[in-house]
């Protein structure tokens, strides 16, 4: 470890004490607010889940279909992004009023076990964000998102991999990176093994593979049986079309997935790459957070409910278990302590230009750096706009 | 597990309105096939995937995040002690004969927990039993107003006074101490004569009409069990003279100092006193000696100095752990980790909210909101920890 220069301690502790004042001051603000907020966004889900349903099951030709289906989305985005993984970050745990709310006991309409969520996500990711070989999400899977990471065949197609076959269906695919299956694959194709990939510091039911298998079955259950099977029969049963119902169920599956992936990765900066040490320091910490995470501009606040606030990324790193929607509320106090300390508050203009740009580090890092030198001697035109292209 | 009649007379106390037997006869055996038909594990799986508010109106029973249980049966034992059986919802782990139940009830509207042994196990429900003491506020509400088809919450089964796995073992117990006996050696005797340990029982009560499960025990005899009942005030009236420091060696032959025997010890204080002092003169090695110790109830002593040696109760992963001298400066964190519980855990610097818990009972000192208890940065102050979801 690298001990800190004295100037930069006090620069360090200042920042602590800024965003730790902060802190106090919106958990002090914790209340009645808060309790309404989730159980009214509840009930707006299940508003949605009612209409939607309703008008796939007895409704006729494509309009009812598209308006059902769509109700059905914003009911399942609601659910996973904003109630679901605000839930799981223990953000409303404060409150005794409402136990199904409680981190622990929430169990999530998507196909992902919670256990397996809260560990890998918040207990490394949110912890060890952007730090090489500690932070499973910044190599999520098999991605290589910065040069630093060996290089296999596999991440020559990690672009239309994840585009094509594993975004539509990553709900399902979460539980592997969550309970370390993903490990195991990587032992095996990969030629340097694990190598630059976060090992786990836990490890779900013991080890034990029946029992990690029935984990993960029992948490997709209960989404295929309600989707695929229960809604699909029901509409079949009482003389309605089960195909309409079940391919609108499908759609809204792959976009439910979809939506929260992008939205959720394309809110990190993948680089710079944080040195290991930062929790030693905590306002080097909640430096390395600001320096990982990127906000993008929201047209509304309706947007940000659905985006799961994570518009507000930065925010959300610096306070995970801070009601999501009070990061609005703080954002301004945040961005006022980063320009006083001149720290890079960023922010993209909107959800399509991070998507854009978090693509374009992924087709960069596909590579090799030879491999890219030559495709850019190859391209001599765009090699001027390639270089200058700032790594998000 | 086979179960004697029950007493031919309702006690005097339990009488259930017409409407109330009538539910209770219907309810009573849904929720015992749906608990003995689907399971616990499936029925937690089926009602938390499935909680909402109208769920929770129709059966509060298994749609709750707490663990209840009904109440299935009573049956007077004599004229002071009554038993219960009970019976659990979906959160319930199975116990091992031998640990206790903590039990909440409502007296004049303030909730007491009370610690009581399982008396008996059967596959889905247990039985504790309850001595009413004269002073006993609880004991003697438990006795007046717990009737069949109550539901009450409860906590556990938490207790390591449990079988060691030796080839042997001599049983002592007095009074109330019976209890945990009673359903280790039971449950031991469930097994088959090859995996079972030889069995020897020593039961002390004051007088005979004070005695509890002594003709259920006179049958262990023929199972192999070898078994001494006493009575310390009409001593003519048990099979065996009452314990004390000369006869102990008649009495226990087996109980030397090399001995490979575990001793189970259940009693009230001067009883389990003078049993360790008999040993400790035999020589007997105390690390094959199980204790369990009542316990006056938490609630009333309690102390404010910081750094208390509390008894740290982790619910969700139903352990109990009492802090040692050497724990007092940890933080509860560090403490259930070093304990081998499973906790999650994060930064340990109180940012992250990944070891959040919530607090239940007791009272904790440094980071906590509101009822959450930031466990990486909090430690006990009080005689007892209760931390759950």
């Amino acid at each position: 470890m690298v001990a800190l220069h004295s100037s930069e301690l006090a620069r360090y502790a200042a920042i602590e004490d800024a965003f730790d004042r902060l802190k106090r001051q919106s958990y002090a603000q914790l209340g009645q607010r808060d309790i309404k907020y989730i159980t009214g966004l509840r009930k707006t889900s299940r508003a949605f889940e009612a209409v939607g349903r309703g008008l796939l099951w007895f409704g006729r030709g494509p309009f009812s279909f598209g308006a059902g289906a769509l109700c059905v989305l914003l009911h399942r985005i609601i659910e996973c992004v904003e109630i679901g993984h605000n839930v799981l970050h223990g953000q409303y745990d404060y409150f005794p009023e409402i136990p199904e709310f409680h981190s622990h006991n929430f169990r999530w309409k998507a196909p992902i076990d919670e256990e397996g969520w809260r560990r890998e996500h918040n207990d490394l990711h949110h912890v060890h964000t952007n730090v090489y070989a500690k932070d499973p999400d910044l190599t999520h899977g098999i991605l290589r998102v910065n040069d630093r990471l060996p290089w296999t065949k596999y991440h020559l197609f990690q672009v239309p991999l994840y585009l094509l076959w594993f975004y539509p269906f990553m709900m399902y695919k979460f539980n592997a990176q969550n309970f370390g299956l993903n490990q195991a694959f990587r032992a095996r194709h990969f030629p340097l093994g694990n190598e630059g990939y976060a090992p786990l510091n836990y490890s779900i039911e013991d080890g034990d593979p029946q029992r990690i298998q029935k984990r993960h079955r029992r948490s997709q259950w209960r989404i295929i049986a309600k989707e695929y099977i229960a809604f699909p029969l029901l509409a079949g049963l009482t003389g309605h079309s089960a195909v309409r119902v079940f391919l609108a169920n499908l759609g809204v599956d792959m976009l439910t997935s979809c939506w929260m992936t992008l939205t959720l990765q394309v809110s990190h900066f993948t680089q710079p790459l944080q040195e290991e040490n930062c929790l030693e320091n905590k306002g080097k910490w909640y430096v390395s957070q600001i320096e990982s995470t990127v906000n993008f501009k929201s047209p509304g606040r309706w947007m940000s409910v659905l985006w799961g606030h994570v518009d507000y990324q930065i925010e959300h790193h610096l306070y995970p278990d801070l009601p999501s929607h009070r990061y609005p509320d703080i954002a301004p106090e945040v961005q006022a302590i980063c320009r006083r300390f001149d720290i890079t508050y960023s922010r993209n203009p909107g959800w399509c230009v991070s998507i854009y740009r978090y693509l374009r580090v992924w087709t960069i890092y596909s590579f090799t750096p030879q491999m890219r030198k030559r495709i850019l001697a190859w391209l001599p035109g765009r090699r001027k706009r390639l270089k200058g292209a700032r790594d998000v | 597990m086979s179960r004697p009649a029950t007493s031919k007379a309702p006690p005097q106390e339990f009488r259930p309105s017409a409407f109330q037997a009538l539910c209770h006869t219907l309810v009573s055996p849904l929720k015992r096939w749906a608990i003995q038909g689907l399971g616990r594990d499936r029925l937690e799986y089926l009602c938390s995937n499935t909680m909402n508010a109208v769920t929770q109106r129709s059966a509060p029973f298994f749609w709750t995040y707490e663990l209840k249980a009904r109440v299935l049966r009573r049956r007077r034992e004599n004229a002071s002690v009554m038993s219960f059986e009970l019976l659990p919802n979906q959160h319930w782990q199975m116990p091992q004969a031998g640990q206790y139940i903590e039990l909440s009830f409502d007296v004049d509207g303030q909730i007491y927990e009370r610690a009581y042994s399982i008396s008996e196990l059967t596959d889905t429900s247990f039985w504790i039993t309850v001595k009413a003491l004269p002073q006993g506020k609880i004991s003697n509400a438990l006795h007046q107003r717990l009737q069949v088809g109550d539901i009450v919450s409860l906590r556990g089964p938490r207790g390591r006074f449990v079988y060691g796995g030796q080839e042997a073992i001599t049983v002592l117990c007095a009074g109330s101490g019976v209890t945990p006996c009673f359903a280790l050696v039971q449950a031991l005797l469930q097994r088959s004569p090859a995996q079972r340990p030889r069995i020897h029982v020593y039961a002390q009560f004051s007088r005979p009409e004070e005695a509890i499960f002594v003709a259920r025990m006179q049958a262990w005899k023929n199972t192999g069990v070898q078994l001494n009942i006493a009575y310390s005030q009409q001593p003519e009236a048990g099979s065996s003279p009452v314990l004390n420091g000369d006869n102990f060696s008649q009495l226990f032959p087996e109980l030397t100092a090399s001995s490979t025997h575990g001793v189970y010890l259940c009693g009230p204080n001067g009883f389990q006193q003078g049993v360790m002092r008999a040993l400790e003169a035999q020589h007997f090695p105390l690390r094959q000696l199980w204790i369990e110790n009542f316990r006056p109830p938490h609630s009333e002593i309690h102390s404010e100095a910081q750094g208390t040696l509390a008894c740290v109760d982790f619910s969700p992963y139903h352990r109990q752990i009492q802090m040692r001298a050497e724990d007092r400066h940890k933080t509860l964190l560090e403490l259930g980790l070093e304990h081998g519980l499973d906790l999650e855990k994060g930064c340990r610097r109180g940012i992250c909210g990944s070891c959040k818990l919530v607090l239940h009972a007791g009272e904790v000192r440094g980071q906590t909101l509101g009822k959450v208890v930031y466990l990486c940065r909090a430690y006990a102050c009080s005689e007892k920890v209760v931390l759950g979801y």
